[in-house]
């Protein structure tokens, strides 16, 4: 039996709580239980008893969700992953296993203690796997070794056939192919619960990696010069970027709000071999902002603290700068973020070339404009590298991750603590966002980055139920393809009451 | 159009349209024993009637999603609405509708339009627990079941239990998964609901404000059930298997919850969908396939002789004076007369044309 934790539980005030504070308030759509499962058996059985007694089951592995899809449930049961964590079971034999509950820091240094071996996926400690995985599992290692779901061969999970019986199904590239490709990005809560996800085999850990951190400053950033700069960025990742020498680089932008008083730009970096031992590519990427008067710095991005302080193991000069050169386990695990309670709201797109000047301006526009009576301190437009390893081209239909042209991720990120400023800030997120997508899209998709030249849509693991506004999309997640049609057969196949559901799941 | 909304067959659209545009007022303050009539059209709207025997006076048309089921509180002061729409805000989500209702003269208010749970898609029917307390409401799309606490002033605000079902029948093209169909409280208080999708029948108890199944009855593979009427004397029930195309009346045990044996079970010839009502006196149950004669003994039906028009919806008055029957392909209504005690009908008379009806409820002046 899982561990039932129920409103009368001491433990529910804390269990039932988002980590993003804007998901808490009404107790009358609170969950109505807590199930803690351990192992698949037990997910199992708490997720039969759910359906039996009528009730909408949530899944939580780590907890990170974007969005609101989970906590608030009213009378329904939210089957809590967090406590499965199996390294190995029997059977695995030479595979590797990674748990939903695990979070990616302990699969990070499971992986690398054990086998040496690694995933690409996020850059935050305590993010749970089972909802990264099946969003798809980007992370800095990503350009160089693809996303987390182009290297999973195969799944454990379970499903509700449409007499309301639960089952575990063990599925990869031929028993229930069509489930396993759906749940290789498809996004979580979508067909069933996710129990385990096992590897063939995984690219060998960096064995280190240069780390370094810089930014700008934002009063003196003119226009002119903060469009040059992000032309800097967009052009080395649309060119340079795009030759395999450069896949160890991992660069996020961290563009803040002026108030921040800095602009960021934090990397990392090896060698396709895993070593730091040829550091020119990073050289020509940093020479591109030697004009913008960047200033090292030890802490971390605004905003953004995938990069801990720390004291380097060897500090080495590169040009005019200096660079950390961390063991890469060591340079991964730390004060790596995501542990943080409190509100936040996010938004994405993926970007398939450089930026325009127009859209320079826009974001110039309104990250300096000032919102009377609201703190626009904690925004950040994250511009993050991206393409190498992840645009193989054929990974697209073996997977249900469709961007395999972008060569920059953009992450909107907002962190504040005061209900009170919820409105406004979300407000001025919106208007950027919305300004900023009607640039360079078909009139009838403004204010989205509709799939065309420029944009590949948003990614699912950063889900924004504003999105909900336009009846396309499914389109703006998903592509234009064939994929989401094929997401909504595997629905019907696999979860034809639609027990798996949330606000932007999959819809038949 | 004639003005008391009376009418001969041939009436076009473009004849009601104009009708509706024309909407008279208030000669019927003078009149004997008025009623309204809240008819739910399938152009998006509620239209409101005023009745006078058998002279209909369209007096107010008012927007409404979709609107599938209208139902009234036993107050007569708030219509509910259930709107058969897929997605409410933007979400997967069907919506109900509370209108307040002028007590003097009919016209509806809307009061408040309330989402239902998520995923919970294409309401089509509802009930009101005895009290009045309760609106269940049934999400044929979701699967799923909502129950709203009504409150004082008849308004509502948000579930307060929903029941995600799961299940199928033997179509896998219709039955695919649980649809919940028709919805009927039994005078306890206790739920009993039909499932098209699974092939089931349902009783629910409502304890604290939450629906708990206590019995599931199989209805056979592949049968579909769809309407259902309870008895009043409470212990047969009679569903309109839609798939199988048969009428079929249940032993219910009302102590227990429990739908028990089948006493009675008459095909017909291509399944269809269909409608029930039952008569006050429970002498008489009227369906889509004609009027029958309910045994007081057994409960088993014998068919009389009176034919009834194509009827997508049939309802009786609550004094069992009339029987209403909605034609959702000719847009006619038809009022006929019954005998209060034996639930006979008379011939009908046609009383308004309304864009593909789909529910009707019939107010009286008294309440």
């Amino acid at each position: 039996m899982a561990i039932r934790v129920t409103r009368s539980d001491p433990r529910y005030a804390l269990l039932q709580r988002s980590r993003n504070l804007r998901w808490d308030g009404n107790a009358a759509d609170a969950v109505a239980e807590i199930e803690l499962c351990e192992t698949a058996e037990q997910a199992a059985e708490a997720l039969q008893r759910a359906i039996n007694a009528g009730m909408r089951p949530t899944v939580r592995s780590g907890g990170h969700c974007y969005e609101d899809f989970v906590v608030n449930n009213p009378g329904g049961m939210l089957l809590d992953l967090s406590l499965l964590k199996s390294d190995a079971l029997p059977g695995d034999g030479d595979r590797y296993r990674i748990s939903p509950g695990q979070q990616l820091g302990e699969a990070y240094i499971d992986l690398y203690k054990r086998r040496g071996v690694t995933i690409p996926g996020g850059s935050c400690y305590n993010v749970g796997a089972g909802g990264h995985i099946t969003g798809g599992g980007y992370g800095v290692l990503s350009r160089l070794h693809g996303l987390t779901v182009d290297w999973v061969s195969a799944m454990e999970i379970l499903t509700v056939d449409n007499k309301g019986h639960v089952a575990l199904r063990k599925i990869d590239r031929h028993h229930d192919a069509d489930l396993f490709r759906a749940c290789l990005g498809g996004g979580g809560g979508n067909f069933g619960i996710v129990t385990g996800f096992l590897f063939d085999r995984l690219p060998a850990a960096p064995f280190e990696v240069a780390n370094a951190h810089f930014s700008f400053d934002w009063p003196s950033m003119t226009e002119d010069k903060f469009t040059a700069l992000l032309l800097a960025f967009g052009d080395y990742m649309a060119q340079r970027g795009c030759e395999r020498d450069t896949w160890g680089l991992f660069a996020a932008l961290g563009l803040s709000h002026i108030s921040s008083g800095r602009i960021g730009l934090g990397l990392q970096f090896c060698n396709p071999d895993g070593r730091c031992d040829d550091l020119k590519p990073l050289d020509e990427f940093l020479d591109r902002f030697e004009d913008f008067d960047p200033v090292e710095r030890r802490a971390g991005v605004p905003g953004d603290q995938r990069f801990a302080p720390r004291t380097p193991a060897d500090r080495q000069h590169t040009g005019r700068y200096s660079i950390d050169r961390l063991l890469w386990l060591e340079a991964t695990i730390g004060d790596s973020g995501g542990g943080h309670s409190g509100r936040a709201a996010y938004k994405s797109s993926y970007m398939k070339r450089n930026f325009t000047p127009a859209e320079a301006k826009c974001i110039y526009k309104h990250l300096t404009r000032m919102v009377p009576g609201v703190d626009l301190r904690g925004s950040v437009m994250a511009v993050d590298s991206y393409g190498g390893a992840v645009n193989a081209k054929d990974l697209a239909a073996t997977t249900s991750v469709w961007q395999r042209s972008s060569i920059m991720k953009v992450q909107f990120q907002q962190y504040w603590d005061r209900a009170e400023e919820d409105a406004g800030r979300l407000q001025w997120m919106q208007e950027f966002y919305t300004d900023l997508y009607s640039q360079e899209v078909e009139p009838q998709y403004a204010g989205t980055p509709y799939p065309n030249e420029y944009y590949e849509g948003c990614y699912i693991n950063y889900p924004d139920s504003d999105m909900l506004a336009y009846p396309f999309w499914p389109q703006v997640y998903y592509g234009t393809g064939d994929l989401y049609p094929f997401l909504q057969q595997v629905k019907r196949r696999y979860d034809s009451n639609n027990i798996f559901h949330h606000k932007m799941s999959i819809r038949t | 159009m004639q003005p008391d909304g009376r009418s001969r067959e041939g009436w076009t659209r473009r004849e009601f349209v104009r009708g509706a545009a024309g909407l008279v007022a208030l000669p019927y303050l003078a009149s004997p024993s008025p009623g309204f009539a809240y008819v739910a059209s399938g152009e998006g709207a509620i239209q409101v009637f005023l009745v006078q025997g058998e002279r209909w006076t369209r007096i107010q048309r008012v927007s409404s999603p979709a609107p599938a089921c209208v139902l009234l509180s036993p107050s007569q002061q708030t219509l509910y609405v259930a709107n058969e729409v897929e997605a409410h805000e933007g979400l997967p989500r069907g919506t109900v509708e509370a209108f307040d209702i002028d007590p003097l003269d009919g016209r509806l208010t809307l009061s408040s339009r309330r989402p239902l749970s998520l995923s919970a898609t294409r309401p089509r029917h509802m009930a009101l627990s005895p009290d009045g307390k309760m609106l269940a409401v049934a999400a044929y799309g979701g699967g799923i079941y909502n129950l709203f606490p009504v409150a004082e002033d008849g308004s509502l605000v948000q579930p307060a239990s929903i029941f995600k079902d799961a299940g199928c029948g033997g179509d896998p093209q219709l039955q695919g998964a649980a649809h919940p169909h028709s919805l009927v409280f039994d005078s306890s208080g206790r739920l009993l609901a039909s499932d098209f999708g699974s092939d089931r029948l349902s009783v629910f108890a409502v304890e604290g404000g939450r629906l708990q199944r206590l019995a599931q009855r199989p209805t056979g593979r592949g049968s579909g059930p769809g309407a259902t009427v309870l008895h009043p004397g409470g212990s047969l029930f009679y569903a309109w298997h839609e798939l199988e195309s048969a009428l079929a009346c249940y032993r219910y045990d009302a102590m227990s919850g429990t739908v028990g044996e089948t006493i009675q079970r008459l095909p017909f010839p291509s399944s269809s969908a269909g409608t029930l009502a039952m008569h006050p006196s429970g002498r008489m149950l009227y369906a889509s396939q004609g009027v029958w004669q309910i045994d007081g003994g057994s409960g088993r039906l014998t068919r009389t002789e009176h034919l009834l028009p194509n009827a997508t919806q049939i309802s009786a008055a609550p004094d069992g004076g009339s029987v209403y029957i909605l034609d959702g392909g000719t847009g006619s209504i038809y009022q006929l007369p019954a005998n209060r005690v034996t639930g006979e009908l008379h011939s009908k008379t046609r009383v308004a044309l309304v864009c593909e009806p789909k529910s009707i409820a019939i107010r009286t002046r008294s309440g």
